[in-house]
């Protein structure tokens, strides 16, 4: 196919302004990497640090052999892989179920929904209702309080309303079964919308954080993110327990570094895997007028 | 199969007793009962969001009463509009109102549209491994919290040692006030959020064209459109359900002005244009115990979002679309 | 929906029936109230006869790990104090909204904390008080020694509500509180001493951003390094401090009490800094900096002169000594007092309550506990942990293995309990000689002219109008500060705040709580 000088010209700007894009979106992250592996001494006397002269792992071996540590990781890993099934499984099930237009009601549903976007309590009702479910302290709450939310049924509906209904009766016509026009069909063309949904969702409960704060009350069951905020943020300055001289030392911006790599790190590998799906195009069978 | 030989029988029936006609009831049962595996399918999420999301709902009341955690709901005395009162006649109620109608402006019209011409732009890439790498490296900001771009922005903005006026100054020009400076404030607070969330809101528009069908490319190429055309007349209606749903989801929270960024940026000099609610709220309400308080606030907000979003979706419907509901 | 009610009614009975365990085996159950039901001799036989109590605590902690419950130290806290811990260790920056639901939920523990700094400013706590939530604590102390005595007078008479103390203040050390520090070897090498009134600060803070104090040939140095927050002029309150000689929002003028924002000194203040501002003596970041940058630019080199405290100066010397040859503790100075005025700190910081949920007796098995935790061979586990595990002796001197001691996270202990000890905010035991020799002078002529704080003082009308005045006030001083606004705005400002029939109203009310308390 040959292209044409606009073309042309269009590829090379594209490729240059993305690569720009990546950069500067990617700088702050580098920075965080960098100062995680700096030697603290180092990054003392320059804050910004392009390449350190000291590498060190101290902060990395901290972090992955102390046994709280380890221990939080294997929980938000439960919680990533756990949630985001049944975070998908309800979701993407209510989402196709209400974006068939024979679905008497839906309407009602949609607008039922929406609202829970727009209006929510608060903290207090809803430990109240985790409280009377007899789930506080049990790693479930903080499963099923975040499971899913209006947006994302709503944002999955809106993907599952390009399947046309004619595809799936077609199919039927030809023969196929719910279960196999489900499989053959609908599945396949879904998959990109699974693809970035379940990213969503284990990032989301990856992050698990506030919930996990909240419902649990043994430390032994926090997720990791809960112990790395605890180290990132600056309580001793917020001004409730301000200036408490018995605070123990802060983590070393080294460490604290460390500790957001950490949290990014099981995301970032995961991602790759998931790519494949954001391709370009799906190869469907067409469905003629 | 069993769908079509139902809707086979009904059929049949309706020719047999042409003169009976339809009981509206019993069509809702029949048809329920034809559609059974789809109802089946939504119970779960029914289920769902009426024990998690609605149980709780009645927690909203306590902005019309003197809630008293003590007393708890059912005891605590009515105020009726009280708290509202309280927040229209704030003497900084337009400020505030201002300020967040301001930055969501800013957002909806430079952040919004940014991700999806980003993505469009991703798609266009013919090499697949620079399209990936470039995809992969996008969305991390989105990993970092405020706290740390909070810091990283007075790294790199700083008046005295920040990087950017350090450069500045290299080049001859002034140290500007990125900070302190209200009159920056606002585009700062854009320029950081799209910083952070430009990759990650690529994702689900880079999943929107994934789900485009090849074959209208096709037939758009032998057309004799060019990769922009195609762009126009293929790409982007096809993802244009998601823009729209997108959209007015953002007007929802047309009173949101991401609380955490904004405290962290906050500092006196900027007081007045970073005033949002969500700021007066924590300050006045939650570090008191002023829970009906800051439930009102968030109730005008919300009922604000929501008629944002009833005019939005009527719209969108007028213009042929889906929308929300 | 059965179900879950069944779950939830199993759930509370569980609950209950776990805290009120501790009643078994009690002997004095009709004891007039206010006798102690154990022993406070640590160790006697006499515990023997009474099953441990398990006791759950609230509290938070602030390192990177909360510490185990299966560790050494903890198991000898619940031996000494015959009980058996189940600490909810919870998240400093979330506390309060875990207080809340608690108290939301009636799912407290025996024994929770306060974190506020100033308990009494926790307008939900002081609301639980009057709602009958937590014991009356005061008819029960004199009965345990150790929290009669080793916690300071002055903590107990400010945080009485109606006359009455709700809960225990966690001892702090009063003397000697955070304030100006100078960088010594600075100011020798530019022959200058220790300030004593604000001219001299200001002289100070000018040679090292202008003189080249470090001799490294550049200039890359500057006076003042501090940090603010929101609602808190933070590190610069020293200095309006300076000029209107109160700590804190309150002064006490003529038996009342006014409001120190009004001050003329105040005003001086704010001109102070802006000079020092214009000139380039303080940071010019110095409204959006972080504590982690304030200090960095310190330990950096960069600046000179910082408010800290000389017990934790290892923290400041450890950084600088990595890339300036020499350095140790005797490189930095406290100031003792400038214009006459020290501050002195309340000589506590929030405080543990006990909720009405737990029964009587068990409450006073509680108050035990935290006696026999705050003698001093058990607290000092908090830093030295387990001779064997976290320290050994030699000739006699404790040599701690800091990095277990902080992997193990022992100092989050003392959220819970503290002994204060007197120089605790001058010096540390492993201080050299002569720095302790120094230090602890220091403090001692610090404690003659020093200053405390008004706290806890209550304010119906205050409590939600106080937070808008706070924000104002230092808003506008950033304002001038940084030449927004001229300082004719702030005039203008105090004016309309004292003319304004609200602040009227919480001075008056602070004035009664204030008499209340004499």
């Amino acid at each position: 196919m040959k292209l044409t000088t606009g073309e042309k010209i269009f590829n090379v700007f594209n490729i240059a302004l993305l690569g720009l894009v990546a950069l500067i979106t990617l700088f702050p992250v580098y920075y965080v990497f960098i100062v995680s592996f700096t030697e603290p001494s180092e990054f003392v006397k320059k804050t910004i640090v392009i390449w350190p002269e000291q590498w060190s792992l101290d902060a990395y071996r901290y972090l992955l052999s102390a046994p709280t540590f380890l221990r939080a990781i294997g929980v938000s890993a439960y919680l990533a892989t756990i949630g985001t099934f049944c975070s998908l499984l309800l979701t993407s099930s209510f989402a196709y179920a209400i974006s068939r237009k024979k679905f008497r009601g839906r309407k009602f549903i949609l607008m039922a929904v929406l609202f829970t976007i727009l209006f929510s309590p608060g903290i207090i009702p809803n430990y109240l209702l985790v409280n009377s479910l007899g789930l506080i302290n049990n790693l479930w709450a903080v499963i099923l309080v975040s499971l899913t939310s209006g947006w994302y049924v709503i944002l999955m509906k809106g993907f599952y309303d390009s399947i046309p209904d004619a595809l799936i009766e077609a199919a039927a016509i030809d023969g196929c079964s719910d279960i196999t026009a489900w499989v053959k069909i609908v599945l396949p063309l879904s998959l990109p919308s699974i693809a970035a949904f379940g990213l969503f969702f284990a990032v989301a409960n990856w992050n698990q954080f506030f919930n996990a704060l909240l419902y649990l009350n043994d430390h032994e069951k926090w997720p990791i993110q809960v112990l790395l905020q605890n180290m990132l943020v600056d309580a001793s300055a917020s001004g409730v327990s301000a200036a408490d001289t018995t605070v123990a030392r802060p983590a070393s911006q080294q460490l604290k570094m460390a500790a957001v790599i950490t949290a990014i790190a099981p995301i970032v590998c995961v991602y790759p895997f998931l790519q494949k799906h954001f391709a370009k195009g799906v190869m469907v069978g067409s469905v003629k007028g | 199969m069993q769908m079509q030989k139902d809707a086979v029988l009904n059929d049949n029936k309706k020719m047999i007793e042409p003169s009976k006609k339809p009981n509206k009831a019993k069509k809702l049962i029949t048809d329920i009962y034809r559609e059974k595996y789809l109802y089946l399918l939504a119970l779960p999420g029914i289920l769902y969001f009426i024990i998690f999301k609605y149980a709780p709902m009645y927690g909203i009341i306590i902005a019309f009463q003197d809630y008293s955690i003590f007393k708890g709901v059912m005891d605590s005395a009515w105020v009726g509009f009280d708290h509202f009162q309280r927040l229209f006649s704030e003497e900084d109620f337009y400020q505030m109102l201002r300020n967040t109608l301001a930055i969501s402006a800013l957002n909806i019209c430079l952040f919004f549209p940014l991700p999806i011409i980003l993505s469009l732009l991703l798609n266009e890439l013919r090499n697949q491994i620079y399209k990936r790498t470039i995809q992969s490296l996008v969305y991390l900001p989105h990993f970092l919290s405020w706290v740390i771009i909070a810091s990283l922005s007075v790294i790199l903005l700083g008046k005295s040692d920040g990087i950017v006026n350090f450069v500045l100054n290299e080049l001859g020009f002034k140290s500007f006030d990125f900070l302190t400076n209200p009159n920056a404030f606002w585009l700062l607070i854009t320029g950081q959020a799209i910083w952070k969330e430009v990759g990650w809101g690529t994702i689900i528009f880079l999943a929107a064209i994934a789900g485009v069908n090849t074959d209208l490319y096709e037939a758009a190429r032998i057309d004799g459109a060019n990769r922009l055309r195609q762009t126009w007349h293929v790409t982007l209606p096809a993802i244009r359900n998601v823009i729209f749903i997108l959209l007015i989801l953002k007007l929802g929270d047309v009173l949101e002005a991401g609380f955490e960024q904004i405290f962290l940026m906050y500092n006196g000099a900027v007081a007045d244009v970073a005033e949002v609610f969500d700021t007066y709220v924590y300050r006045v309400g939650l570090q008191q115990g002023q829970f009906s308080y800051s439930t009102a606030v968030g109730i005008f907000k919300s009922a604000v979002g929501l008629v944002l979003v009833v005019i939005a979706n009527r719209l969108t419907k007028k213009f042929g679309e889906e929308g929300l509901y | 929906m059965k179900k879950y009610l069944v779950v939830a009614t199993l759930a509370s009975v569980l609950l209950t029936a776990c805290s009120n365990g501790g009643n078994s085996g009690n002997v004095s159950t009709n004891a007039p109230t206010g006798t102690p039901t154990e022993s406070t001799q640590s160790g006697s036989n006499e515990k023997a006869k009474e099953e441990p109590i398990e006791v759950s605590i609230m509290t938070h902690f602030h390192g990177a790990t909360p510490p185990d419950k299966e560790g050494p130290v903890q198991k000898a806290i619940e031996e000494a104090t015959n009980t058996t811990l189940n600490i909810q260790w919870n998240s400093a920056n979330n506390y309060l909204d875990k207080l809340n639901v608690s108290i939301a939920s009636q799912q407290l523990a025996d024994l929770v904390l306060i974190p506020n700094s100033v308990p009494l400013d926790n307008n939900v706590f002081v609301q639980a008080v009057k709602n009958d939530i937590f014991w009356d604590l005061t008819p029960y102390i004199e009965y345990y020694p150790n929290i009669k005595n080793k916690i300071a007078e002055v903590a107990w008479d400010s945080n009485k509500i109606d006359g009455k103390n709700y809960f225990i203040p966690r001892p702090r050390t009063s003397e000697s509180d955070w304030f100006f520090v100078f960088r010594k070897d600075w100011l020798d090498n530019l022959g200058l001493s220790v300030p004593t009134t604000d001219e001299e600060l200001y002289e100070v803070m000018k040679a090292f951003t202008y003189n080249d104090p470090d001799g490294n040939g550049k200039d890359d140095t500057t006076g003042f390094t501090g940090h603010m927050w929101t609602g808190s002029f933070g590190d610069y309150k020293s200095f309006e401090s300076l000029f209107t000689s109160a700590n804190g929002d309150w002064k006490e003028e003529n038996g009342s009490l006014v409001y120190s924002a009004f001050d003329e000194g105040e005003r001086k203040a704010i001109e102070f800094l802006k000079k020092a501002y214009d000139e380039g003596l303080i940071i010019q970041d110095f409204a959006s900096v972080t504590n982690d940058q304030k200090t960095a630019i310190f330990t950096g080199g960069k600046a000179g002169v910082l408010i800290y405290n000389s017990a934790t100066f290892p923290t400041l010397v450890d950084v600088i000594s990595q890339h300036t040859p020499d350095f140790d503790l005797m490189d930095l100075i406290p100031a003792t007092a400038i214009n006459g005025y020290t501050p002195k700190s309340v000589g506590f910081n929030g405080g543990n309550a006990i909720p009405k949920t737990v029964p009587e007796e068990k409450m006073k098995r509680i108050l035990s506990m935290i006696n026999a935790w705050m003698e001093d061979d058990i607290f000092a586990m908090h830093s030295q942990g387990i001779e064997g595990i976290h320290h050994t002796l030699e000739n006699g001197k404790v040599v701690i293995d800091t990095e277990k001691v902080v992997a193990d996270g022992l100092a989050e202990y003392t959220q819970i309990v503290f002994v204060a000890n007197e120089y605790g905010n001058a010096y540390r035991e492993d201080y050299p000689e002569e720095a302790i020799t120094l230090f602890k002078n220091i403090q001692e002529e610090r404690a003659k002219v020093s200053t405390a704080p008004f706290v806890g003082l209550a304010s119906e009308t205050g409590s939600t109008y106080l937070p808008e005045v706070i924000k104002d006030l230092n808003d506008m001083k950033i304002k001038i500060i940084l030449g927004h606004e001229p300082i004719s705005s702030w005039d203008a400002l105090v004016t309309k705040l004292q003319n304004d029939p609200k602040m009227q109203q919480t001075i008056k009310e602070i004035n009664e709580s204030y008499q209340g308390r004499k």
